[in-house]
């Protein structure tokens, strides 16, 4: 369990240490919520706060899943080297939600200061599950798609639907991010129902969702063949049968540039 | 009934066991045969040639051989850890060579001074000592080439897997190179590289050659 932990962590550090070089990228993470919550403050801060939580949302996502794609290469190796996949999205579960954490408590402190919330306990709860259920869908998205512009697509087009929809539309309960998203619109005034379902679906979505990503990358990390199968040398009194070594010797292999494959046609002979 | 081959001298890796099997191995990309039922087998002590045209399957099969890649038939068994060279480094960008190290030592048990240590006394061996904390993105192809078979080599696997390691070395250091060849397998690694240097394939105790659409075509010593 310590050795899983470790791993974990230097996991963890590792991508931590690849997103703090990438200063531009943090600079956007924070200004995408912030641009979309300041726009909409003209239309009433009750609704500003839905929009910011869920640009919170879209940057954890986007920043969960590049930070799948940027492993995809270096990540079957890591197994290979003796990571377990688990190790490796633990690591970056953690990485991610440190971040998000980082984000929400930014935006909680914002929105309690400007828009003056209803609830502050949902926008509290609302600005704490953004982030935890923004991962899972990244890691999803990730795992699932194989390159960066579906990925995108993907994640533009869940918060692209979720900030369309009218506050009561059924298929909201579709959306991973509605669960938060509700609280939001709690924490402005906008619905009194209760939390409870909220969280629910809060919960179930990141369950699903992390489910899905931890089934999915596993099978592609995994590495296929059990890295330690003795194969053994003949024991001491064993029966054995003695091969005699090939006549045959190889030809010398001229040191020139023109030289030429061995001829095909001929069977494969083994020593 | 155990069956055993009778050395002589100058082939001792003879009466080694096999550290790597790689029997049957088929295996199709979209419909398109790359494998089809192909062998290859690597001693310790012995040092592979993998030859082929370009499109024949080498990186497949040594990806294979890996378990990085599933194939659609035939059974790989190996003995002791298996250290990986790809042909493309798969290295991160945003993270330093001792970065690297740490990372890749944490896997393989050592500490964070242990790893540093070991992959350090291996790229100067390589002719790449850290001196500076560059991050891998602004180190030079050759220098990246050197990172990534450090990498492999971390943690003294039984079997090494080298997919055309040395990419991008300068004359100096592929030379010494293929001295280090020689100095792992005096040490009892099974070597298997990928290779176009058909030059250099005196250096090596059997090439196996892989023909377009993955048989293998001719198998011959070169002792």
């Amino acid at each position: 369990m310590a050795t899983f932990l470790r791993r974990s962590l230097i996991a963890a550090e590792m991508q931590a240490r690849q997103l703090l070089r990438r200063r531009l990228s943090l600079i956007i993470l924070v200004a995408l919520p912030l641009a979309l919550y300041l726009s909409t403050l003209t239309n009433g801060s009750e609704s500003a706060i839905q929009f910011g939580a869920l640009g919170m949302g879209w940057s954890v996502a986007s920043a969960a899943l590049f930070s799948v794609l940027a492993a995809r290469a270096v990540e079957p190796r890591l197994v290979l080297a003796g990571y377990r996949a688990a190790e490796l999205m633990l690591g970056r579960f953690i990485l991610l939600l440190g971040m998000g954490a980082v984000l929400a408590g930014i935006g909680a402190l914002g929105m309690t200061l400007v828009s003056a919330p209803v609830s502050e306990a949902a926008l509290l709860a609302s600005c704490a599950l953004v982030p935890v259920v923004a991962v899972a869908l990244g890691l999803a998205v990730g795992a699932v798609l194989p390159h960066d512009l579906e990925g995108v697509l993907v994640i533009i087009g869940v918060v692209g639907v979720q900030l369309s929809l009218s506050q009561n539309a059924w298929v909201n309960v579709l959306l991973p991010l509605d669960g938060p998203i509700q609280l939001a619109y709690r924490a402005g005034g906008l619905t009194a129902a209760p939390i409870g379902p909220m969280l629910l679906h809060a919960l179930i979505s990141t369950v699903a969702l992390l489910t899905l990503a931890a089934a999915v990358w596993t099978r592609k990390v995994r590495v296929t063949h059990p890295r330690q199968s003795p194969l053994r040398a003949p024991a001491r009194g064993a029966p054995t049968i003695r091969m005699p070594i090939p006549s045959w010797r190889p030809e010398p292999v001229p040191v020139r540039s023109d030289f030429a494959l061995p001829q095909r046609g001929r069977s494969q002979r083994r020593p | 009934m155990t069956v055993a081959a009778e050395g002589q001298s100058g082939r001792p890796w003879l009466l080694a066991p096999p550290a790597l099997v790689a029997s049957g191995i088929v295996k199709s990309f979209g419909g398109r045969p790359v494998l089809d039922g192909v062998d290859l087998e690597a001693r310790s002590g012995e040092v592979v040639g993998l030859v082929g045209e370009n499109g024949a399957g080498k990186s497949t099969l040594l990806r294979i051989c890996a378990g990085l890649i599933v194939p659609d038939a035939g059974r790989v068994r190996v003995s002791g850890r298996v250290g990986f060279c790809p042909q493309e480094p798969g290295l991160l960008d945003l993270l330093t060579a001792d970065e690297h190290l740490v990372y890749f030592g944490a896997a393989l048990g050592l500490g964070r001074a242990a790893a540093v240590a070991s992959g350090r006394r291996l790229l100067e061996e390589f002719g790449y000592p850290i001196t500076e904390g560059k991050l891998t993105k602004r180190l030079s192809g050759g220098t990246r080439q050197k990172l990534n078979l450090a990498l492999a080599l971390l943690g003294d696997p039984a079997v090494l897997l080298l997919d055309e390691p040395y990419q991008g070395f300068d004359r100096g250091v592929y030379v010494n190179f293929w001295d280090h060849v020689d100095a792992w397998r005096a040490a009892g690694k099974a070597i298997v590289i990928v290779t176009h240097m058909l030059a250099e394939l005196s250096r090596v105790d059997r090439v196996v050659e892989l023909a377009v659409a993955g048989r293998v075509a001719a198998g011959a010593g070169a002792c």
